[in-house]
């Protein structure tokens, strides 16, 4: 039965409203709409994840006629339990924009045209050989995603390090999840959260640190909202820099000053030791200490390197240490009241409550990351309050991937599928699953994401192939990495589903088929894995990013370890890949079992899934009550970590501070979601949030344009004064969606240098009214 | 072509005051739950214009937008 478009997007409206009111109303029918639709019995009903963020909700996508008309929330799906955000309910409407890519195009004599992709495909592998053979391997780079899927970035894995012989394979996740891969590896040797969602429902007392979650993860939130509901023990701490619809709907709201979570975390553990509430059982089984280098700069410059240096400490030298950091101290330097700093620490130190502390992007885009990693899980394990139900320091992710596939798969310099490069017993573990010389994957990592856009910049990387992601709109002081890859002897290929700023860069475009037109699998933030069916078709000569990259390493010679066919390849990379984790650690469950089931989470050992990591009780492949297994004594480090200041504060010249973020609305840099019109019209424009006094002082009133400058570059925004978020005096916010109005021409390359995630939470301006 | 579902529901004990109103509004289509006091409605009209008509209900309680086309 053939649908109008008409037909199909009220069939969606009607879909849409049932699902959000069996969300709201569990049971609730309607007999005159459930009649219809047996009548015309033309939607299957599909399962896949949701596209856009990393909680990883589960949908159930209506299909008719090769087209996806409408989308719920997947009842069966423990992650969301039938619930979406406006994002997902909106999902599938952003494969049906007007300005769709569906036809490769090259630059010919300044303009693209297009192509055929074989043709385009020809193009990108003799460009890509024509480098290599002139500069080396090392002048090719890969950059992808925590939206590419599982196979995605299996595929550019084998293909970048075991193929051609580079470590130049970086992703999108480096910008966001960077620091939380760190911290997990400092503190426990291993990546990834140790607990689960079903924290929410076991715990009493919910820590936001810098995380608007009522925003960012609202479905999570959602839950959090039903457990206090339910138990009126329930305490939601907000955390943050600006007042937040997160705020608003917390119990407390405590706003700190930028940079100063460093101090605050610290001033929580001072009063745990001052209670008499460090858990010494648990500490001096299960955990070591450590004094980690300070000063350890920001990598502003080319060339910048950086190791930390731990050495061992002992209890009462992180005690000791600790004595700076009392709660008057803190809070003349965080702006957080004494009182309030120790009502946290007695949240965290009740040996009669769970608690659950959530973060992502604010502790993540910080300059000392991994630090503010480190630092949430000392009090964790000082109080021995991690890895049992309702008991967790959990790390949220933004991209519905950056677990399964770049932090999992290691679309990174450093990492390997299993492991890291440094190590030989990795590199011949991948070169044995590869079938590769083991010779042809380097020891050495070479860039991460900014050194890697630095050397593009440069001239000591001359192709870049970028994949599912937007760098020229998401790149810190974009200015100088858009005109490096701008310039002469520099070939870029950009493989996406729309028209962006980085495709206006573009030599080459490659047509992407996107999520559900072709087969994939995504990892989200809790370990869980979740496969999707190819639904619908692609459009024109759209094609998979995996495909697209073995049909370009066929040509240049590695078809034979590329042996798929186009209809299997991302079932048959799945099964390869999991061939690097066959382990109790890090069993990822089988293909089978995927296409049955709403996620699986890992380890998956004798048919079960590991809720709790470490905790005996929950994970087989902990010995004992407790067991770290991550690090070779099996115990957690506490690291010992100061505060520092940023590299860039506010000064007489540019008197405030920046931060930059997202909407509710929008996926990210929005070349999705603006094409979906309700959410477009909803948030049409990027915007600059102001302190009604600062406003004020300043002249300026709602919906006045202003014009924000930094050192690197200025922009005009229209004032939101009493929006959905209001910063404290001497700090603005603007949000990163729009293209249009790109913030990040802005903001400043400074990172972590652990984790080498640059800080879009903190930089100097001035705004006067334009 | 523009299309807008909402969930409609009621002041406590006027659902049928709110289906009469809501019948009466022109370019319509509306959904009454069998068991519980919502009310799904499915429009083409202008969002603006028809918004302002729906808002002019008094026995309506709350009105959520919940799926939007413009």
């Amino acid at each position: 039965m053939q649908l109008s478009r008409r037909e199909a997007l009220k069939k969606a409206a009607v879909y849409a409203a049932v699902s959000a009111a069996s969300a709201l109303i569990p049971g609730v029918t309607f007999a005159g709409w459930q009649a219809s639709q047996a009548n015309l019995n033309d939607v299957k009903w599909k399962k896949t994840p949701c596209r856009f963020c990393g909680v990883g909700c589960g949908l159930l996508v209506g299909i008719a006629d090769d087209r996806a008309v409408a989308v719920k929330g997947d009842p069966g799906s423990p992650v969301n339990k039938g619930l979406c955000c406006v994002k997902g309910y909106h999902s599938v409407q952003s494969l049906y924009g007007s300005d769709r890519l569906k036809k490769a195009m090259v630059r010919r004599d300044g303009k693209m045209v297009e192509v055929p992709i074989k043709e385009a495909l020809d193009l990108v592998a003799e460009k890509m050989s024509g480098v290599i053979k002139a500069k080396g391997k090392d002048a090719v780079a890969m950059y992808g995603s925590g939206q590419w899927t599982i196979p995605d970035g299996y595929a550019a894995s084998k293909f970048m390090k075991g193929m051609i012989g580079t470590n130049n394979l970086e992703a999108n996740a480096r910008l966001c999840m960077a620091s939380a891969v760190t911290g997990f590896l400092t503190s426990f040797g291993l990546d990834e959260p140790m607990g689960c969602y079903e924290d929410i429902d076991y715990g009493d007392t919910f820590v936001l640190w810098g995380n608007n979650m009522a925003e960012m993860h609202p479905v999570l939130f959602s839950r959090i909202l039903d457990r206090k509901l339910k138990n009126k023990k329930v305490r939601i701490i907000d955390l943050a820099t600006r007042t937040t619809r997160t705020s608003y709907a917390a119990d407390e709201s405590f706003l700190f000053n930028p940079q100063t979570d460093l101090a605050i975390a610290n001033a929580i553990c001072h009063e745990i030791f001052r209670l008499g509430r460090v858990n010494q059982e648990f500490v001096g089984k299960h955990c070591s200490l450590k004094k980690g280098s300070t000063n350890i700069g920001f990598g502003l410059k080319d060339g910048f390197k950086f190791k930390d240096q731990g050495k061992a400490i002992n209890l009462r030298a992180f005690e000791s240490f600790l004595k700076d950091y009392s709660p008057d101290q803190v809070e003349r330097i965080s702006g957080v009241s004494a009182k309030d700093l120790k009502y946290l620490a007695s949240l965290y130190s009740d040996p009669n409550r769970n608690v659950v502390s959530f973060w992502c992007m604010g502790a993540n885009q910080h300059t000392r990351g991994t630090w503010m990693n480190n630092l949430i899980y000392n009090i964790h394990l000082l109080t021995g309050k991690i890895s049992k139900p309702g008991n967790s320091p959990f790390s949220l992710t933004g991209q519905p991937s950056a677990c399964g596939t770049v932090r999992e798969v290691g679309t990174l310099t450093h990492k390997l599928p299993y492991g890291v490069v440094m190590k030989e017993a990795h590199r011949k573990k991948a070169a044995s699953i590869w079938k590769v010389d083991p010779q042809k994957i380097p020891a050495k990592p070479t860039y991460h994401t900014m050194a890697m856009f630095r050397a593009l910049d440069r001239g000591d990387i001359n192709f870049m192939w970028i994949q599912v992601t937007n760098p020229m709109v998401t790149l810190p002081k974009l200015k100088r990495y858009r005109e490096g890859a701008l310039k002469d002897d520099r070939f870029i290929v950009v493989s996406d589903v729309y028209p962006t700023p980085t495709t206006a860069i573009a030599d080459v475009i490659l047509p992407s088929a996107m999520w559900i037109e072709r087969e994939g699998l995504f990892g989200n933030s809790e370990r869980r894995t979740q496969h999707f069916d190819k639904l619908v078709n692609p459009p024109g000569e759209a094609m998979a990013d995996s495909w697209q990259m073995i049909e370009v390493a066929k040509r240049m010679g590695y078809g034979k370890f590329f042996p798929e066919k186009e209809e299997d390849h991302a079932r048959l990379l799945y099964e390869e890949y999991t061939q690097f984790h066959d382990n109790p650690k890090h069993r990822m469950a089988p293909y089978k079992l995927l296409k049955e089931r709403p996620g699986v989470r890992w380890p998956f050992v004798n048919g079960k899934e590991t809720r709790w990591r470490y905790n005996g009780a929950y994970d087989p492949a902990a010995k004992g009550a407790f067991d770290f297994y991550g690090k070779p004594d099996g115990r957690a480090v506490i690291w010992q970590r100061p505060y520092e200041a940023p590299p860039e504060i506010p000064d007489r010249e540019y008197p405030m501070w920046l931060n930059t973020g997202r909407v509710i609305e929008h996926w990210h840099s929005g070349s999705m979601t603006r094409r979906v019109p309700v959410l477009h019209h909803a948030m049409p424009s990027a915007y600059v949030e102001i302190n009604p006094e600062d406003a004020k002082d300043l002249g300026i009133r709602e919906g006045d344009e202003v014009k924000v400058e930094s050192r690197r570059g200025s922009i005009v925004l229209k004032a939101s004064l009493l929006g959905r978020g209001i910063p404290p005096r001497s700090q603005v916010f603007v949000p990163f969606f729009d293209e249009s109005l790109l913030i990040n021409e802005l903001t400043l390359d400074a990172y972590c240098p652990i984790s080498k995630q640059p800080d879009y939470k903190k930089c100097a301006v001035r705004i006067s009214k334009a | 072509m523009s299309l807008k579902s909402y969930l409609a529901f009621p002041v406590a004990g006027r659902f049928e005051q709110l289906m009469c109103a809501l019948r009466n509004i022109k370019d319509i289509e509306i959904l009454p739950s069998d068991q519980e006091n919502v009310i799904i409605v499915v429009s083409d009209r202008p969002q603006e214009d028809l918004e302002q008509d729906l808002n002019q209900v008094e026995s309506m309680q709350c009105l959520s937008l919940v799926f939007g086309h413009v």
